[in-house]
């Protein structure tokens, strides 16, 4: 083996060591601290299989599974001919982009009783404040990646005298299709993150009510194994979005746009 | 007319527009008044609450917290230590991913996937494990902000690393402190100020929104406590102080930022 792969080896090690010490570190200190203070893994693992075998468990997280896909579907919805309007017009973006920012980073959270007062307790509430969360950087990155895509490919568009929706279709989401999905893995997150956080405040079921439910109880046992559960599958949505990317990024021989700061 | 005029017209004429069709929807009587109150109303509320210093509201009287300087210093206090916390570790943190570039390259596929997790879902365990109370509030804030501040700090220096000028510090036979000093610092210095804006403002959101799924005070609590006890006025004026709050910081912090990466382009 020579250098670059020995270190490419380890670096691949270590990155699999991550997991395994945060399991230990989890052992570890609910060892230390007592089963009443913090369940361990073994303990969270048997309450894991009591809520899938009484379905306590199984159909909050299909409520919220239902909620997110929902919440995602109107987030790409909304944000994707929001961003490709402000791409194709230099009047919207300049008089809407500084907005659009602005409210990207406000607490969106406080505007949650309105979602309530619209959708009622119900999951739509839910899937709307989704939906509101994620639309925006699938909306960012759609117009920040069209403003990246070369003139000279929008000039030949209008020299082969493409409609609009070819333009889009053969020019516009080709060049952007790596930033895209950027944008797709950032609002599926921020849509998992709104219904979360829509379900903890007000809602009859799904993994946020859980939680809150066993806050009210003293139930540590119950809130560590729904903490996994979200906590898996944002990783999991996340780790297969980022596949994607990844491979979308490989094809386009351009670079990505760097369209926002976060990585998140 | 130019088009950025054209452009400030439409985007001041449509915001208008949205605050007087909300107006004449609740003048109207379109809705509930439990739902919806004029966009005057609120303003009025907002204005009344800020200029008296006291909450209008018989279930924060009998709480004994209708003063508003207590709810905005509870906040802010959270905001300000959840804040600090996360730059003394996120700092460091980052810093040490640079120098230590297999560690970097150990940690970037978890730190990208980071924000993938809602962090409030943290909040009732803190709440059990710390007792209801600033602290699981503000590590709610120092979570939701800290790795934003690591990633920006980490890439900030690496970038510096890929430049000319540690060759210039080098040639010029500067010592370690004094190529810290007089080329990292200022090189790195806007990328590290966009991560400490950006966990700023994630401190302040993860804050307010703590408080607002349970806590005892606070801003945030402020607008739970308004909305479920149907007083609907106050809750949107909550809402709006928030708004504006995080408007301003924001404004703020983005025109500091933008002053920084102009004064420091090649």
């Amino acid at each position: 083996m020579n250098r670059a792969a020995r270190r490419a080896w380890w670096i691949a090690a270590g990155q699999a060591a991550v997991p395994l010490a945060l399991l230990g570190g989890w052992a570890a200190t609910a060892r230390l601290a007592g089963p009443e203070f913090l369940p361990g893994p073994a303990a969270t693992a048997q309450v894991f299989l009591h809520g899938l075998a009484t379905g306590w468990l199984t159909e909050n997280l299909g409520v919220t599974l239902y909620e997110v896909a929902w919440g995602f579907a109107w987030s790409v919805l909304v944000g994707f001919p929001l961003g490709l309007a402000l791409g194709l017009s230099p009047l919207l973006r300049e008089a809407y982009e500084g907005p659009l920012l602005s409210l990207y980073a406000i607490p969106k959270v406080t505007l949650f009783p309105i979602f309530l007062f619209l959708f009622k307790l119900g999951p739509e509430s839910k899937i709307a404040f989704g939906a509101f969360h994620g639309l925006f950087p699938v909306a960012i990155l759609t117009w920040s990646a069209m403003r990246a895509i070369p003139g000279v490919h929008l000039k030949l568009a209008r020299s082969l005298r493409l409609t609009p929706w070819q333009t889009v279709r053969h020019v516009v989401i080709p060049s952007i299709l790596p930033s895209l999905a950027i944008g797709l893995r950032l609002g599926l997150n921020l849509a998992f993150l709104g219904v979360i956080l829509g379900e903890m405040f007000g809602a009859r079921h799904g993994l946020g009510q859980l939680l809150m439910a066993g806050g009210a109880a003293f139930d540590m046992d119950r809130i560590v194994v729904v903490l996994c559960v979200v906590a898996l599958l944002a990783l999991t949505a996340n780790a297969a979005l980022l596949l994607a990317q990844r491979r979308l990024e490989r094809r386009a021989s351009a670079a990505p746009a760097a369209a926002l700061w976060a990585p998140r | 007319m130019t088009r950025a005029g054209k452009a400030r017209a439409l985007r001041w004429g449509s915001g208008l527009a949205i605050l007087a069709a909300l107006e004449a929807i609740a003048r109207a009587g379109l809705v509930r008044p439990s739902v919806l109150v004029p966009v005057s109303e609120m303003f009025g509320r907002l204005a009344e609450v800020v200029v008296t210093g006291t909450i209008p509201s018989p279930y924060f009287r009998r709480a004994g917290t209708p003063s508003l300087a207590y709810h905005v210093a509870t906040t802010l206090g959270e905001l300000g230590l959840s804040f600090l916390l996360a730059a003394l570790l996120g700092l460091p943190l980052g810093a040490l991913l640079w120098r230590v570039r297999a560690l970097f390259e150990i940690l970037n596929p978890y730190l990208v996937a980071y924000y993938a997790i809602p962090v409030f879902a943290l909040y009732p365990l803190f709440i059990l494990l710390f007792g209801a109370g600033m602290l699981p509030i503000v590590l709610i804030g120092t979570l939701f902000g800290v790795v934003v501040i690591v990633t920006n700090t980490a890439t900030g220096f690496r970038r510096v690393d890929g430049e000319v000028y540690p060759r210039v510090a080098r040639s010029l036979h500067l010592g370690p402190a004094q190529t810290l000093r007089w080329i990292y610092v200022p090189a790195a210095g806007p990328f590290v100020f966009t991560g400490l804006k950006l966990g700023f403002i994630y401190c302040l959101i993860g804050v307010v929104a703590a408080e607002f799924i349970v806590s005892t005070r606070g801003l945030g609590h402020i607008i739970d406590r308004s909305y479920r006890n149907f007083e609907t006025a106050n809750m949107y004026a909550g809402i709006w102080m928030v708004l504006l709050l995080a408007l301003t910081a924001n404004g703020a912090l983005t025109r500091l930022e933008i002053a920084l990466h102009g004064r420091f382009r090649r």
